[in-house]
């Protein structure tokens, strides 16, 4: 996904501090990758080298093989501690409703005049609250994502719908478009971080900075076809609040 | 100890990840403490060699390209439910973590794992142990079809006496106390059954203990904790963290 929230510098700031976090992490997956061969490899061989002369004869051998595990394990440390902006999250807004979300996304969002857009908000007690600009920057990933599927110029309809029911089934923030809809394999893909199914060169994190979002607040994104129309459909499921459910 | 199959093989292991690095230091030191190992860099690669060798535990990363390790747990789980699946990530969080333990997956190690640790969750996947539902049977017995559903090893304990004598069996690695009206008794439970096995996870039910009495408990870790009413995801998730730990007291 391309697209900044200029209109909007509290959900911008946010949106960039999101895609700067999410490439830390695949630094630190990677990076954690690395250092746990080395760790595994060293193991090793610190197990086959204990039972040799070269442990007995040379005091250095033991020494060097606990500096390789010692110095490893501090990078690993290093590497949660710094190589993260966590602290520097910028302030996630008060707990607001889904409606309250979704308007604010919406003023957000550069709507081209051929994208015509739909809103079904259908919320209980029952549905979550969210900080303010989380939500937003939810939503509106979700909305510029499916304006990006139309074809350029082609317009088409993006609908955003909020369906909250009592009992166990949650809310569900659903954001659907009119465009050419993913194949199985695309939708498997689409969530991958920097991938894209554009042509167009695009950072490929939105669905991905979604997904977190989601996570963080006990829901989970899936990705399905549209019911009405050709195009993809995503699904935000929030569990059914506890308070709600009477524990 | 490390398992042996029930042919009285080495016990197999089926090590899936597209790190090769990671993948043959891995098995180099699975195979020095006795487990025999197959590798496969990717989901597909792993399978082809299930239906070809017999294998007795798969430890499969989770993100890997083409199908995931979640994907491939779901495949294996359609065609031997019984084998046990360890995954491992690289990530602190992410859907698929949740995603595998919410299905059943015996648990998911955090990398860079410490060696022996990840040996000690082997061998205790390979035991094939457990859970163990303890409460009252309206609220105890729907809870463990749910694990049952999910693909766990389940037996049901209607009271504090069955639940010590199934603890007293060696079988099982994971108590869930559905605390009912009484918490008082739940709470003399739990220390009953930590008298008989100090390494025995305890994931507590309740509806009713404070927040921080539950707090310090599992900074205690005397048990985790899910609230009532139990949700399934969130109840196999404490299940799966809480194999992942292997506390020695």
């Amino acid at each position: 996904m391309t697209t900044v929230f200029s209109k909007d510098g509290g959900l911008d700031g946010l949106w960039r501090w999101a895609c700067a976090e999410e490439q830390l992490s695949h630094l630190r997956h990677d990076l954690r990758n690395k250092i746990a061969s080395v760790r595994n490899a060293n193991h090793y061989l610190t197990k086959r080298a204990q039972g040799s002369d070269l442990w007995t004869k040379d005091p250095r051998v033991p020494t060097f093989f606990g500096i390789v595990e010692e110095q490893l394990v501090a990078a690993e440390g290093m590497l949660g501690q710094h190589a993260t902006l966590a602290a520097w999250v910028p302030p996630p807004g008060s707990p607001a409703s889904l409606e309250e979300c979704v308007e604010r996304a919406l003023a957000a969002v550069q709507l081209p005049a051929s994208v015509r857009l739909e809103t079904r908000i259908d919320t209980t007690e029952h549905a979550p609250k969210l900080p303010l600009l989380e939500g937003a920057l939810l939503v509106a990933c979700l909305v510029a994502n499916g304006v990006e599927a139309m074809e350029p110029g082609g317009g088409g309809q993006v609908r955003v719908r909020v369906e909250s029911t009592p009992g166990r089934a949650g809310t569900r923030l659903v954001v659907e478009d009119s465009g050419p809809g993913l194949t199985e394999d695309l939708m498997n893909a689409a969530t991958r971080a920097f991938y894209s199914t554009k042509t167009a060169p695009h950072l490929g994190l939105g669905l991905n900075v979604v997904s977190r979002l989601a996570l963080r607040h006990r829901a989970s994104l899936a990705l399905r076809s549209a019911e009405a129309a050709n195009g993809l459909a995503a699904v935000i499921t929030f569990p059914v609040l506890l308070e709600a459910s009477g524990a | 100890m490390t398992p042996v199959s029930p042919s009285q093989r080495p016990y197999r292991i089926l090590v899936v990840d597209d790190e090769e690095s990671l993948r043959i230091t891995l098995a180099a030191n699975l195979e020095l403490e006795g487990f025999e190992t197959l590798e496969a860099g990717s989901a597909e690669a792993a399978l082809k060699v299930l239906s070809k060798h017999e294998v007795d535990l798969v430890l499969t990363d989770i993100q890997m390209p083409g199908l995931n390790g979640v994907e491939l747990f779901r495949r294996i789980k359609k065609s031997q439910p019984e084998l046990p699946v360890v995954m491992m990530t690289a990530f602190a969080m992410e859907d698929l973590v949740n995603a595998a333990m919410t299905e059943g997956v015996f648990t998911v190690l955090f990398k860079p794992f410490e060696v022996p640790h990840a040996i000690a969750v082997l061998r205790r996947a390979g035991r094939l142990p457990l859970v163990l539902v303890v409460g009252e049977d309206g609220q105890a017995a729907p809870t463990a079809e749910v694990l049952r559903s999910s693909g766990l090893a389940v037996e049901l304990a209607k009271g504090p006496e069955a639940a010590v004598a199934a603890v007293q069996s060696g079988k099982v690695d994971v108590v869930v106390v559905d605390v009912g009206a009484h918490p008082k008794d739940a709470q003399r439970m739990v220390e009953r059954l930590r008298a008989e096995d100090a390494a025995l996870a305890i994931v507590v039910a309740t509806g009713q203990l404070r927040p921080e009495e539950l707090q310090q408990a599992v900074r205690e870790r005397v048990f985790s904790y899910v609230t009532k009413p139990i949700r399934p995801p969130e109840l196999l998730q404490a299940i799966a963290r809480a194999r992942g730990e292997v506390v020695r007291r």
